[in-house]
């Protein structure tokens, strides 16, 4: 078993690799700048999570809200804005059904997004961020289950 | 005020060096073309791993050179997205891949 976390960031990698557009470019916490050949991409990080012990008898009971950054990657020499919107389109419907990431997460909400562009390669390019919040629930001393 | 005349610059980008012809309105001009892979930063995780076309040239070849315009380099099609006029007589072309 793994943290929680862990797994709930690996579910919503399973959930979003094979969407029409994105395909299989889909990376997990990645590192390196992306080749043409592999986008239009999704990247997705778990960078913050807040935690509220909420029992008092031991071991108590932590409830969660994870932070889920999902990062769409398009390039185009037009409508590159539209690229993002029909990938968030794939994304957050993907998302909507299933929101409990199966049986991971008592709740999972894309809560934000916002895109940025460049001009200074040899296309456009666009970043679409989406905020996935992720409630879950686990006891202090067992942070591989979710309860 | 540039210290070069138009023959200088004219050896400085000629293809017998570091230059190449690229085909703008029609006629044959010559350049030095760069390339490179860049990191593009648009505000994500990571970046992207893309070439960045340049192309710098005689101003006199270019001068009603505007944003929209096409060149064709080493084959392959750009459009010209910013022109770079330095003063001196050499203009800087920066080119979106078609």
């Amino acid at each position: 078993m793994a943290h929680v976390r862990q797994q709930i960031r690996d579910q919503i990698v399973t959930t979003l690799t094979g969407l029409t557009t994105t395909g299989s470019n889909v990376f997990r916490s990645r590192i390196f700048p992306l080749e043409q050949t592999k986008l239009p991409a999704l990247c997705i990080f778990t960078k913050s999570e807040a935690t509220e012990f909420d029992t008092i008898t031991l071991a108590r009971s932590v409830n969660r809200v994870l932070d889920v950054a999902v990062e769409a990657y398009v390039i185009g020499t037009a409508n590159y804005d539209n690229a993002l919107d029909t990938i968030a389109v794939e994304v957050e419907e993907a998302i909507a059904a299933d929101v409990t990431l199966n049986n991971l997460a008592k709740d999972a909400q894309v809560v934000a997004f916002e895109a940025d562009y460049s001009g200074d390669g040899e296309q456009p390019v666009a970043v679409g961020r989406f905020t996935i919040s992720v409630q879950y629930r686990t006891k202090e001393n067992d942070v591989e289950t979710a309860v | 005020m540039a210290v070069e005349t138009a023959d200088h610059r004219a050896i400085f980008v000629g293809v017998d060096d570091f230059g190449v012809a690229a085909t703008y309105n029609a006629t044959t001009i010559n350049g030095i073309f760069d390339n490179d892979f860049v990191e593009v930063d648009a505000g994500g995780g990571v970046g992207f791993a893309l070439q960045q076309p340049r192309f710098v040239c005689r101003t006199a070849d270019v001068s009603t050179a505007a944003e929209g315009d096409t060149i064709t380099i080493n084959a392959v099609a750009y459009t010209m997205r910013i022109v770079q006029d330095d003063g001196t007589g050499m203009t800087t072309l920066v080119l979106e891949k078609q």
